[in-house]
């Protein structure tokens, strides 16, 4: 080759570095990035739909990652369960205001029950009209569903709808009855409500908090 | 009953209609070429195969970029080689059978069927730009005779290249219906001429390392091909998360607030139109655009009673339906790609005479881009849409005179006055 073609070669060699580490390091970190400040946005929505729903998604999201690393849950699976945290309550604008920001959830009648159990299916619906969340429909519909419904035992919810279920319903009670309550109402759900390996993931990463924090609140 | 008997034509099916005596044209011209200028059994050794592999590679992994399905495919700086080292007569034979092939191939794995005659419009403009290409080429050899081959390629590529952006922006059926040409071609332009000066480069390293014997080596070009095609990816990406996050969004609001349907979408398309007639440069009109569909984000956490109810607020009630300014900003604030838009939302409820919410900005404090949807807001909300569902609850709709009026009544006021004068201008440019 001529020195001319060594040029052309080398400046081709040169594009090609540059872009593929603007790829690999600048454009996929700043994509995945925009993707979170996207869930935070709905996120804040809900939140301040329903004041009352908020809150605890920190926590929520900090104990589900924990529990999937236990469950040693493939980095891809956890990245969609903490997405599907922050999205599991979109159908909540479609549940009217007055529920949300009215009497506590103990005192609804079962009417009003039936019309917030509805949010799970209409966030779904919503996820799946967006093509970048629709992959999250599919966990964000079945994040209230008991790990083996009665009558239904051969289908379970996917597995990081099951880690959320426990996750959530866990820290809800922990904050409205302690502790020891939550985790005896988990267990008493093993295998009905909880699915066994996630109660017994969830166990071990409390166990595991209190040797390493005693005294620590969830 | 005629009329439900008779069907309407896709966009594809009216531009392949369309497009019948140009892809004659087009077979014709390919036969004219290799009948002028016939490959010679020759040249017709070396890394031809090679190159011809590698450009279905490339063109069987095409990105998709922009959110309206446009697709960037890297076979030309291919093709432009072979039209240097084999002429232009092989290299129109490889662009249009590669595109027929793997477009073929690529819809049948995706959709389990053949494609529908968009594939044939597609050949027809791939046929089309390497005709031209061969101008381009002939066009290089008449400047420089005895000039090196990689110069023969670029010449080929910049006519190909020339003709495939006309073809594609014009013929784009979903374009056309919404913008004028010169805005298409300006829209399209920036991209096309980053991807040229991608595509000049490698057309001359592959027909480079073509010409001598390094020619084994040219799998290599490859690399540069997949490392452009993952950076494309990836804002491709980006940009589809930034259109999604308004449409799930607006989808929220609209399943809160069902009246909104329709609403956003008019007052969006017509503040853009107002941006641009106040001078605004086309990329921050889009914008408003984009913040005039998000505008009443906020409204997400309005009580649906209060903002439904038919008659007179309280004045708690109007404290409460006055935060969505506010929680519209708040909302849109994580996301990067919409900062600029946050103080325009928050602020589109502010008047130039202080009056308005939620900081009692007055005058020239308040961004144009705020006082330009508080006017087509306003206007859209006195006016409503055409289903009962669309009207407000809380007073009834006015004829489009009557709003303007009051728009007028109230410029200086609660609007803006160039604001409202644009606004006029646009509607009665709209009647006419």
């Amino acid at each position: 080759m001529q020195p001319l073609d060594w040029i052309v070669v080398a400046t081709c060699v040169l594009a090609t570095l540059w872009l593929f580490l603007a790829a690999r390091l600048g454009l996929r970190h700043r994509s995945e990035r925009r993707f979170d400040e996207m869930l935070s946005a709905f996120g804040k929505a809900v939140e301040l739909r329903a004041p009352t729903s908020a809150g605890h998604t920190e926590a929520l999201t900090q104990l589900c990652r924990e529990v999937a690393h236990q469950m040693q849950l493939p980095p891809d699976r956890t990245r969609k369960l903490l997405s599907a945290i922050q999205l599991r309550n979109i159908g909540l604008c479609a549940i009217p205001y007055g529920l949300l920001n009215g009497a506590e959830p103990s005192d609804w009648s079962a009417a009003e029950r039936a019309v917030y159990a509805r949010h799970p299916e209409i966030s779904a619906a919503m996820l799946e009209l967006v093509p970048s969340l629709q992959h999250l429909a599919g966990i964000v519909r079945e994040h209230h569903r008991d790990a083996r419904p009665a009558g239904h035992e051969t289908e379970m919810p996917p597995l990081e709808a099951r880690i959320l279920r426990a996750s959530e319903e866990y820290l809800l009670l922990c904050t409205e009855r302690g502790e020891r309550v939550a985790q005896d109402a988990i267990e008493a759900g093993v295998g009905t409500r909880y699915c066994p390996a996630v109660a017994k993931a969830l166990g071990r990463v409390l166990r595991s908090k209190r040797a390493s924090a005693p005294g620590i609140d969830l | 009953m005629e009329r439900q008997d008779r069907k309407e034509k896709r966009p594809a099916e009216r531009a392949s209609g369309a497009f019948s005596w140009p892809m004659g044209l087009t077979l014709g011209l390919g036969l004219a070429l290799i009948v002028v200028a016939p490959p010679s059994l020759e040249a017709l050794r070396g890394p031809l195969l090679l190159i011809l592999a590698l450009a279905a590679i490339a063109e069987a992994a095409p990105v998709e970029v922009g959110h309206r399905g446009l697709r960037i495919s890297f076979m030309l700086p291919f093709v432009a080689a072979l039209a240097a080292l084999y002429g232009p007569a092989v290299a129109w034979i490889a662009d249009v059978a590669v595109t027929l092939l793997v477009g073929a191939g690529l819809t049948y794995r995706r959709f389990r069927r053949f494609p529908g005659p968009w594939l044939w419009v597609n050949a027809a403009i791939a046929g089309i730009s390497a005709c031209f290409g061969t101008l381009g080429l002939a066009l290089a050899h008449a400047i420089w005779p005895e000039g090196p081959q990689p110069l023969a390629a670029l010449g080929f590529l910049t006519g190909y290249a020339f003709a495939n952006f006309l073809l594609v922006t014009l013929l784009d059926p979903d374009s056309a219906a919404q913008r004028g040409i010169v805005e298409r071609l300006r829209a399209s332009g920036g991209l096309a001429g980053r991807a040229f000066l991608a595509y000049a480069l490698l057309a001359v390293a592959v027909t480079t390392l073509a010409i001598g014997p390094s020619w084994p080596w040219l799998p290599l070009t490859m690399l540069p091909v997949l490392a452009l095609r993952s950076a494309l990816t990836h804002r491709a990406r980006m940009e589809g998360n930034y259109y999604e996050t308004i449409t799930a969004l607006t989808l929220m609001l609209q399943r809160a607030h069902p009246y909104t349907h329709g609403h956003l979408e008019r007052v969006a398309q017509i503040a853009e139109e107002v941006a641009l007639d106040l001078g605004l440069p086309r990329r921050r009109a889009r914008l408003v655009r984009e913040a005039a569909v998000l505008h009443d984000i906020g409204k997400i956490a309005v009580d649906e009673r209060v903002l439904d109810k038919p008659a007179r607020l309280t004045a708690p009630e109007m404290e409460h339906v006055r935060g969505h300014a506010a929680w519209g900003a708040q909302i849109l604030s994580p996301v990067a790609p919409f900062r600029e838009l946050v103080p325009w939302i928050r602020h589109h409820h502010e008047r130039p005479d202080g009056m308005g919410y939620p900081d009692g900005l007055s005058g020239n404090a308040i961004p144009l881009e705020s006082r330009i949807i508080a006017v087509v807001d306003a206007f859209d909300a006195m006016v409503g849409g055409d289903l009962p569902g669309q009207k407000r609850s809380y007073q009834p709709s006015r004829s489009v005179p009557e709003a303007l009026t009051e728009l007028e009544r109230c410029s200086g006021t609660q609007f803006d006055h160039a604001v409202v004068a644009s606004f006029r201008k646009i509607l009665e440019r709209g009647r006419t």
